[in-house]
């Protein structure tokens, strides 16, 4: 375990006054206060660094004892011995320093601890109440074909990789909450939750409504005249559909359950409405031109 | 909807948190108070703003003009994480990393 100086973290010298201490504290403070630097696990740890320093310096009396003992901590410990919170320090881990987490940047070194009897250091009477945590909102986007399949996705909240199954159906802007994911309450109170929204974009092919599905299919004029097969993109495959002769521009089929899985109702889908847009043929050599003058010429 | 409210006087006793302070916050629009049965009261959900801004002010001493310059800050860089939080993901798609499981929601 490493002795901490606490002096250089707030930037001090040893003969500093106690307004010195608050002075520098409070402008360190300001700079890497968590609430001031969300989602920035640097600056909760530095946070607590100074936190802890001025707890030591800014108490006259834990200061005398860092100053008397602090770079031989382990001469206070014995000096402590008789101390009923007294715990021996022999896990051999020299040279680290752990830091207890807490949520409100207040956790302290197990340095602190040893040093001062593991008293967790005062707090305000007005931090003392239990919070609840932050809740995190997110965004996920998903495209269509993704959204109509159950499927994992790793997403990244606050710095921690979370793989989620997302259910077939989801709709676009559709928020589902993770509980107990969000930030971590206050003076122990229980964790936030975290929401995540669905964005899912338009896709090139299938517009969405509901649970249905719609999507134009270009037809040549010859065959919506003398009718034949068509094959139609599903979500889940190729379909042949059977086009009738005479089809008008802009006909309208409906193929029942080849539409958007139903948002956990397992077998459950919607329809695929599909528009036929009729392509007039352009730019039409001689000869087609003469039999289409020929047809019109019998038709009249 | 249902909105759960404490008694403005009550929180402030219990939380040592000057009355004035609070409605500084309401005049600055940092929150919102409700008046219920002639009852100044706090809707739960700004408590946890209201906890964050008493730290601004209590514990950091920065006053409500800075608080209300540091809300619209934060908005900004909580816009600016969530879209490096959404390319992250797209990223994702693209990359396998270590994660943990979540399946439940």
């Amino acid at each position: 375990m490493a002795y901490i100086d606490y002096y250089k973290i707030l930037g001090i010298e040893r003969s500093a006054t106690q307004d010195d201490v608050k002075k520098a504290y409070k402008k360190l403070a300001r700079k890497y206060h968590p609430d001031l630097n969300p989602n920035d696990p640097d600056a909760h740890r530095k946070f607590q660094e100074i936190n802890e320093a001025h707890e030591v310096l800014g108490d006259p009396e834990k200061r005398k004892k860092y100053d008397q003992y602090g770079e031989n901590w382990k001469h206070a410990d014995e000096f402590e011995a008789q101390r009923q919170q007294y715990r021996s320090y022999q896990d051999g881990q020299e040279g680290y320093t752990y830091w207890t987490e807490s949520s409100d940047g207040s956790g302290f070194s197990d340095f602190f601890e040893q040093l001062f009897g593991g008293m967790g250091g005062k707090k305000s009477q007005r931090s003392r109440y239990v919070f609840r945590g932050e809740d995190y909102t997110t965004e996920l986007q998903v495209s269509l074909a993704d959204a109509a399949k159950t499927h994992k996705q790793i997403i990244t909240v606050n710095g921690r990789n979370l793989r989620i199954t997302i259910p077939a159906g989801i709709a676009n802007g559709q928020t589902i909450k993770l509980k107990g994911q969000g930030g971590p309450g206050v003076n122990n109170g229980p964790a936030g939750d975290l929401y995540i929204t669905f964005v899912i974009p338009e896709d090139a092919r299938f517009k969405r409504a509901g649970d249905d599905l719609y999507v134009t299919v270009p037809l040549d004029l010859y065959k919506a005249i003398l009718g034949g097969e068509q094959i139609v993109d599903t979500l889940d495959g190729k379909v042949k559909l059977q086009i009738k002769p005479g089809t008008q521009n802009n006909t309208k089929v409906r193929l029942k359950g080849k539409g958007f899985p139903v948002y956990k109702e397992e077998g459950k889908f919607g329809d695929l409405i599909v528009t036929y847009s009729i392509d007039i043929p352009t730019n039409l050599t001689d000869k087609q031109k003469e039999l289409f003058r020929e047809i019109q010429s019998i038709t009249q | 909807m249902e909105t759960d409210l404490i008694i403005l006087e009550e929180y402030c006793r219990i939380c040592h948190v000057e009355p004035s302070f609070l409605s500084m916050l309401e005049k600055s629009g940092l929150i919102e108070i409700d008046t219920v049965e002639g009852e100044r009261c706090l809707p739960t959900s700004q408590l946890n703003d209201v906890e964050r801004y008493a730290r601004m002010y209590y514990d950091l001493s920065i006053n409500v003009e800075g608080i209300e310059a540091i809300h619209h800050l934060l908005g900004r860089v909580e816009l600016l994480q969530e879209e490096i939080k959404r390319l992250k993901n797209r990223l994702h798609l693209y990359e396998s990393d270590r994660f943990d499981e979540m399946d439940e929601f």
